[in-house]
């Protein structure tokens, strides 16, 4: 067959999944709102990158890119991982959607 | 066609829902092409609270695919991502039933509510929102 197109990332295994903002205390009830996603779930190709997530939030929710960062478990997801290491390794043998959070920080406390 | 296909190379699809996303199976239907990314066409009209038939009659340029339910859960029972043993739990291993299948597209996506950002490879946003 036409192999030409056959690394195209749409036709790569897609991940679903579910991203939850772990909100700061600090928020006010407008910018929790107004800095959550109102779409959590969200399905993309295996090869993308925590850092192609991180840009796509932060123009979802108009914010800076250095604003944005994404955790699994509390901990911070290095921006070179791709959604299929975050599964297998994070998630292996459970159900879909993977669960991810992300936190907003204020930009005055940069 | 083409030039489309031409301008979605090396994008990155993000597609938002606000309800869970219907299950999607990266399985190759025809040895003409590639694997492509499937919906089961039953969830989708599960999803639309349509029949079949309306949905044959509305959409015709979705094109819906056949595939023997052995074939596909041979398939997508290959695929790491499928490590949940209930995931594939509805499907019979030996089953000669056809399955109806629709191809993930911006077209579909809009119609289950969804939308789309997508990435370049120069990290800029490239279209959004087509709900």
């Amino acid at each position: 067959f036409d192999h030409s197109k056959a690394h195209f990332y749409r036709y790569d295994e897609q991940v679903s999944l579910c991203l939850e903002r772990q909100s700061s205390s600090s928020s006010s009830g407008k910018d929790k709102s107004k800095l959550t996603l109102q779409q959590k779930f969200v399905r993309c190709s295996a090869r993308a990158e925590v850092r192609h997530l991180r840009r796509v939030l932060c123009h979802r929710l108009s914010v800076e890119k250095s604003q944005v960062q994404m955790l699994f478990n509390n901990e911070s997801l290095p921006d070179h991982m791709t959604m299929k290491q975050l599964w297998l390794s994070h998630w292996f043998g459970k159900a879909q959607p993977l669960v991810l959070h992300y936190t907003i920080k204020d930009k005055r406390t940069r | 066609p083409d030039e489309e296909e031409e301008e979605q190379r090396e994008v990155f699809e993000f597609e938002f829902s606000d309800r869970p996303l219907l299950p999607c199976y990266n399985i190759q239907v025809s040895l003409s092409q590639g694997p492509r990314n499937w919906l089961l066409l039953s969830d989708v009209l599960k999803r639309l609270k349509m029949s079949a038939r309306t949905f044959r009659a509305t959409y015709t340029n979705i094109e819906v695919a056949t595939i023997a339910e052995a074939e596909f859960y041979k398939q997508a029972s290959l695929s790491q991502l499928f490590s949940s043993p209930d995931e594939l739990e509805g499907f019979l291993p030996d089953s000669k039933e056809l399955l109806d299948l629709v191809e993930i597209s911006s077209e579909l996506v809009a119609l289950l509510g969804s939308s789309l950002e997508c990435l370049d490879d120069s990290w800029d946003p490239v279209a959004t929102a087509r709900s």
